[in-house]
């Protein structure tokens, strides 16, 4: 309350704990003195929400690694969600420095039972990443020890630039739906990483740098620039979901298209391999009150499966704890953990859930993640059948297709004639199912990439397509075939008129294209 | 004639000392047959093979050099041949001679002239006083006399001895006139010089002399016929009278056009012109008539120094010429009239003759006064007087102010006079223009500095117009004039009318940069809009436009600004929704009118509607991506639907991406990229047509990169069909959402009883309770789950089907800002690796090839 800004708050809207302290670096306590404060405090939400025109989200800003930011952040959120269910709920979440060993010892539980709810509770997550910012503080900034106020001026540059575009509406971007809309794809991948360029502090704005559109998007990409510090990971090639950079200052717009051309020239960023996915830019005014030397500057909020390593990173802190059960008792004291420590469990499986989406998101079967069972789909001649080769997807290692035919005989009965099963283990057990036991399921697969089916020769090249052509018995015949005018001939000199006609409509069927006919 | 020309110069020494001759044969005064002496002395100086070439020479020339000066002489092939026909032989021989000495005659003694006045060239028209040519007077009288003797002498030497006798008269020429009268009917019979050079002199004028009548056959004058004179003497009378036939042609176009009402200013000043040139003409023939009389008055004693006609000759020759001129230009400005009359005069401005051109630059210069003031007043006050359709600049009254500046004035192209060029009459046509808008639209009456400076010059400046080779002073005038007018009129549109704004107000309105402004008049709207067209009533979104303009910046705008925004609904065609036909209307008046147009307006309309309906598709899918997020979290419970809601978002957000990267290309190819050019375009500007054309240039700009022009349109229909699949995707999420939303209330409501039941003591569920509940969860799976993803699989395959072909079509478009777009929207070439189309390299180098 004695910062020279505390009037722009309404001193109605401040809550200040009554007896002083905090939740003591402890995620139950925080979440539990919640509980009992939510009269209090949805008062005040309610207050405003009231007041708003258009109300479309809040944003809620805290710590995962101490005991209120986590306990009561987690809380609130899941509240939050149960009262505007309908509202989008954007966190800017400070995730701990794990560079220097830190005070608050259960700090992993924490950053654990946060984690769940931010992963099932909010819509947004920025993530802050106080190891990245006080990297950036000393390698950037050149500043030894930063201090609070120091990383805060970080921390609010990204906050008042990712505003900026609703604070300033243009054509785009005037809302946070529409911009944080195209950065999350699916709802359980949307924490961001951050990136500014270029970092200057009260301190050093001597540095000053003409700076131009390319400058800016090239260093946004530039891992130092940014906010999050994620380990290499040599093996895994984690890649961009999305990016969106908001520009600042005097933009040609003409230069963005150029810029954007060279980054994609030089590869400058690696894409998800599932689904289109672009660098989208964002120009922005500036407040007109705030004199800064950079002519551009740019923030980058970005979409990266890197960021799970963050999650992997305390799953593993949490491990190690738990597995000694170390520093327990604070927890149990709490009625929520009195009885079990399932709701540890339950977050644990939510983020190693999560760890494991960004990795499937990196690849390209990501696209039907999570659709693992049986296709069935009725044929009902060899000429859809024919069709079959453009609809498998040969190209997904992990899904199960299988595909059933029926062929219709006539209208009353129906038979199973041919069964074709792809890439499923399982199938063998249904097929007892299937089949009636007095009809005899013969096995005619012969290689791994071919097979016949319903008169038709389907075989696959390098996984990319399914091939069709027509199915000549006479190759799967285990004898050799001598044609007619010798004595060992065991074809007849004359066949039957309508095996003829009989073998000639099935071909017409079979053949995809009437031309080979002929 | 070259040829003689030659001869004729090699022969000026001797026609120096026939000069000399001659002067000392009159001074003696007793000789009376002086003419018989020089004709002997040049029979002997000359050779008669000279004459013999001369004739060769002359009859090639008449075929050739005469019919263009045909105008200026009556004496033309077709006349000639019955004038040969009708006399003899001989006779058409002089008449060949004859007119070849007159027209080498004429280049002859201009070179003369132009070598005596170089150092002279006056506009102030030429006096044609012999005082001032004395000196050539001489050597003309001797040039041009020793020609006659050549003629003379082919013509004596052609005929018998017996003609010679026709010399003999002259020595009667003391005779007095009722001798020469009772002699007529003789042949032999001469008239005195006296009366000849009387007659002539009053044909002149135009008036028939006794002798001398006017010949309507071979137009022209011509001695009476019955008159005894001999041919020499009747071909030189009748070459001295084409004067009069001259001076008659002059007089009677001048006549006949000053009383023409309709023939305009121009042609008044031409007239003038003529008619001072005319005065000249009479000063000499009034000078003539005084000698004449002189001569009389002094009675016979004199008359050996009196008139003669070879003098006439001489003297009448420059004032011919003049004449010939004159008469050239009437026969050209036939008909014409205003600048046209002025293009006429001025392209025989180039004339080699310094006399000519003196002359055409005098009439040019009275022709152009008028032209000159009606411009000055024009271009400084924006008036426009022209009453008889010459000024070049032309008013339609019909025009209403609202077209002032686009169909008000023109240019008329024939009455440019060709001393301006074309640019120059435009900036006229456009600082007058600049005025009258002022004026009658702006209400503004600045008047227009320098105003009083040019209306104090003198007129006679005019020739300053077409001077402009050798001096600037006319191109500055036009350029500071043109330059102070459009500054001010754009400093008028600017201040007092605020064109930045409204430009601006367009960019934020029709052109939905106010981004707020429309989202928000977008979530008021949307359930109005879902309705069908016919349900919408325009006061209802009216009130709605007037809410969101309060609740977003827009409340901050000028109240003149918004006051002028409307809702506009367009033509309903029968299955319309409201989003089809809703609009946002800007209304202009007055000046700024003239910029935006009507058509200005409807294109801005059709530009509305297209970013209209891209931001809708971006609305759309916000909600989508919103009940995305929203349903995920709590259909969490039903984990059999994880599948389809993975199917979902991933097409979510394919589209998301889609829309996204359409929108960015509009803002960034098309919005900003135009708006910029068209910004500093508007800041140099120097006049408003430059404004003007730098709008049309920007509204073109964006119609075409938004798809709108005619050879985008299939690109567009694809575009639409996108955008019809992202509306289909809303709707069979949303279908399936709610299935979903029934089961899960079903769910919880049997967890509801179960949790009662259990509380109540008894057991949480029967057997049978069970059973019902596992049926109803298999039937919805079964109902659900493979028809929901049938359908969501099929919305992904043609959707993206249409995005790929969409790609493959920009590709392949003209204009590569669109590939800008194609570029964005694969930007990590997801497309590419499935549409083979897209990959071969085929399409590529076209690419190239069209972009280079």
């Amino acid at each position: 309350m004695n910062s020279p800004y505390a009037n722009l708050y309404n001193p109605e809207n401040i809550y200040l704990s009554k007896h002083g302290g905090g939740a003591g670096n402890n995620w139950a306590s925080g979440y539990c003195q919640a509980e009992k404060l939510y009269e209090e405090i949805f008062d005040i939400i309610d207050r405003e929400a009231d007041g708003s025109d258009s109300l479309e989200g809040f944003v809620l800003c805290h710590s995962i690694a101490g005991g209120t930011g986590s306990g009561m952040g987690s809380y609130l959120l899941e509240r939050l969600n149960d009262r505007f269910p309908k509202k989008l709920v954007q966190t800017y979440s400070v995730f701990p420095n794990l560079d220097e060993m830190s005070d608050v010892v259960v700090q992993p539980y924490n950053s654990l039972l946060t984690l769940k709810r931010l992963t099932q509770n909010a819509d947004c997550v920025v993530v802050l990443d106080n190891t990245a910012l006080n990297r950036i503080a000393a390698d950037r900034l050149h500043i030894e020890t930063p201090n609070f106020s120091q990383i805060n001026q970080l921390v609010s540059t990204v906050m008042s630039t990712s505003t900026a575009t609703l604070r300033y509406p243009g054509y785009m971007n005037n809302d946070l739906i529409g911009l944080i809309a195209s950065l999350i794809p699916t709802p359980r991948l949307h924490y961001l990483m951050t990136g500014y360029t270029p970092l200057a502090t009260d301190m050093n704005v001597a540095s000053v740098r003409k700076t131009t559109v390319l400058d800016v998007m090239r260093r946004l990409l530039q891992p130092k620039n940014m906010m999050v510090s994620t380990p290499v990971q040599r093996q895994a090639n984690h890649c961009y979901i999305s990016i969106l950079n908001i520009i600042q200052g005097e933009v040609d717009p003409t230069q963005v298209h150029k810029s954007l051309q060279r980054i994609r020239e030089r590869k400058l960023a690696q894409f998800i391999p599932w689904g289109p996915a672009s660098i989208q830019v964002a120009l922005s005014r500036k407040s007109p009150y705030i004199q800064t030397s950079h002519r551009v500057s740019g923030l980058m909020l970005a979409n990266h499966t890197s960021i799970s390593s963050l999650f992997e990173r305390t799953l593993r802190q949490y491990d190690k704890l738990r597995k000694r059960e170390a520093f327990m008792d604070q927890f149990k004291k709490e009625a929520m953990f009195k009885d079990n420590l399932d709701e540890f469990d339950n977050s644990r499986e939510v983020i190693q859930q999560l760890v494991d989406e960004y990795q499937a998101a990196t690849k390209p079967d990501y696209l039907s993640w999570g659709t693992q069972q049986i296709n069935l789909v009725l044929v009902q001649s060899t000429s859809q059948a024919n069709d079959l080769g453009d609809r498998i997807p040969m190209n997904d290692e992990g899904s199960i297709f299988t595909y059933i035919v029926l062929f219709i005989m006539s209208k009353e009965n129906l038979y199973i004639d041919d069964v074709l099963s792809i890439n499923n283990p399982i199938f063998a057990d249904y097929l007892s199912s299937i089949f009636p036991s007095e009809l005899e399921v013969k096995e005619t697969t012969k290689t791994n990439n071919s097979a016949s089916y319903l008169d038709i020769m389907l075989s696959y090249y390098t996984d990319v397509h399914m091939n069709t052509s027509l199915y000549d018995k006479r190759e799967d015949f285990n004898f050799s075939i001598t044609n007619f005018p010798f004595l060992s001939s065991n074809i007849a000199s004359t066949p039957a008129y309508g095996m003829f006609i009989s073998q000639l409509i099935r071909f017409a069927r079979a053949v995809p294209n009437k031309r080979i006919l002929f | 004639m070259a040829l003689f020309t030659v001869v004729r110069k090699g022969r000026e020494k001797d026609a120096a000392i026939f000069s000399e001759l001659n002067r000392k044969l009159q001074s003696q005064g007793v000789l009376q047959n002086r003419w018989a002496v020089l004709h002997l002395l040049m029979t002997l100086s000359d050779s008669s093979g000279k004459v013999s070439r001369l004739k060769g020479g002359s009859s090639l020339l008449f075929g050739k050099g005469l019919p263009s000066h045909a105008t200026s002489t009556p004496f033309h092939p077709a006349m000639r041949q019955g004038y040969s026909a009708s006399d003899s032989m001989s006779a058409g021989d002089n008449t060949t001679l004859q007119s070849v000495t007159h027209s080498s005659g004429s280049s002859g003694i201009s070179s003369i002239h132009s070598d005596l006045h170089s150092n002279n060239p006056t506009p102030v028209p030429q006096s044609y006083m012999p005082v001032t040519t004395f000196t050539h007077v001489d050597l003309d009288r001797t040039g041009s006399s020793s020609r006659n003797l050549v003629s003379r002498l082919t013509s004596n030497l052609s005929r018998n001895k017996g003609s010679s006798n026709a010399l003999v008269p002259q020595k009667s020429r003391s005779v007095s006139q009722q001798n020469m009268v009772h002699r007529t009917d003789k042949t032999s019979f001469e008239l005195p010089e006296q009366e000849l050079i009387k007659d002539l002199v009053y044909a002149f004028q135009g008036i028939e002399g006794k002798w001398i009548k006017y010949d309507v056959t071979k137009e022209g004058y011509r001695i009476d016929s019955q008159a005894g004179i001999p041919k020499a003497v009747r071909q030189l009378v009748s070459k001295l009278a084409e004067c009069g036939w001259l001076h008659n042609k002059v007089r009677s176009y001048m006549e006949k056009k000053s009383t023409d009402t309709t023939f305009g200013l121009v042609g008044q000043s031409f007239c003038a012109a003529l008619q001072q040139e005319l005065t000249e003409y009479y000063r000499l023939i009034a000078v003539l008539e005084g000698q004449i009389h002189q001569e009389q008055d002094q009675g016979i004693s004199m008359a050996c120094s009196g008139l003669t006609l070879r003098q006439l000759m001489v003297w009448t020759f420059s004032p011919l010429l003049h004449l010939k001129w004159l008469a050239t230009l009437v026969d050209v400005c036939r008909g014409k009239k205003g600048g046209a009359l002025a293009s006429a005069l001025f392209s025989y401005m180039q004339h080699g003759d310094p006399e000519v051109r003196s002359l055409i630059q005098h009439t040019l210069t009275m022709v152009c006064q008028p032209i000159y003031s009606r411009l000055i007043s024009w271009i400084y006050d924006g008036e426009l007087e022209d009453t008889h359709d010459e000024f070049f600049v032309a008013a339609d009254p019909t025009v209403k102010n609202d077209q002032l500046w686009h169909d008000k004035y023109s240019l008329r192209k024939s009455m440019i006079p060709n001393f301006l060029t074309t640019d120059q009459a435009k900036r006229i046509l456009l600082t007058g223009k600049s005025i009258n808008f002022l004026r009658q639209l702006c209400q503004d009456r600045t008047p227009t500095s320098g105003l009083e400076v040019a209306m104090t010059l003198d007129m006679t400046n005019a020739d300053l117009m077409f001077k402009q080779d050798s001096s600037s002073e006319f191109q500055q005038m036009i350029d500071s004039v043109y330059k102070e007018t459009s500054r001010h009129l754009l400093d008028v549109l600017h201040s007092k009318y605020k064109f930045m704004e409204h430009l601006k107000a367009m960019r934020r309105y029709l052109l939905l940069g106010q981004g707020d402004f429309i989202r928000h008049l977008m979530d008021l709207l949307e359930d109005d809009l879902a309705k069908p067209a016919g349900n919408l009533y325009l006061h209802n979104l009216t009130g709605i436009l007037e809410t969101a303009i309060r609740a977003t910046n827009a409340q901050f705008d000028d109240s003149d600004i918004l006051k002028r925004l409307d809702v506009r609904l367009l033509e309903v065609s029968p299955g319309d929704a409201g989003w089809d036909v809703f609009s946002l209307d800007y209304h202009v008046d007055g000046p700024i009118r003239t910029v935006f147009t009507p058509e200005c307006m409807i294109m801005y309309l059709r530009v509305f509607n297209f970013l209209w309906r891209a931001k809708r598709m971006e609305y759309i899918l916000a909600v989508i991506w919103k009940y995305q997020m929203f349903n995920a979290r709590l259909l969490r419970s039903i984990p059999e639907l994880s599948s389809i809601l993975h199917q979902c978002h991933m097409l979510g957000s394919e589209m998301v991406h889609f829309i996204q990267q359409v929108q960015y290309y509009i803002n960034f190819e098309v919005l900003e990229c135009s708006w910029d050019e068209l910004l500093t375009k508007v800041k140099e500007a120097e006049d408003l047509d430059y404004i003007i054309a730098a709008h049309q240039v920007f509204l073109s700009c964006i119609t075409s990169r938004c798809l709108l022009d005619e050879q985008s349109r299939d690109i567009l229909t694809q575009l639409r069909t996108i955008f019809d699949l992202i509306i289909d995707f809303q709707g069979a999420q949303r279908d399936f959402y709610d299935e979903a939303h029934q089961e899960l209330k079903c769910r919880q409501h049997y967890d509801k009883l179960q949790q009662q039941r259990t509380d109540e003591g008894d057991w949480g569920v029967t057997e049978s309770h069970e059973e019902e509940e596992q049926r109803r969860r298999l039937e919805f799976l079964k109902n659900l789950i493979p028809s929901s993803r049938a359908r969501f699989r099929v919305l992904s395959q043609s959707y993206q089907d249409m995005v790929q072909q969409f790609l493959v079509m920009l590709t392949t478009h003209q204009d590569v800002s669109l590939r800008f777009l194609s570029f964005r929207l694969d930007f990590n070439e997801n497309y590419k690796s499935k549409e083979p189309k897209l990959q071969s390299p085929y399409l590529y180098r076209g690419i190239k090839a069209t972009s280079s």
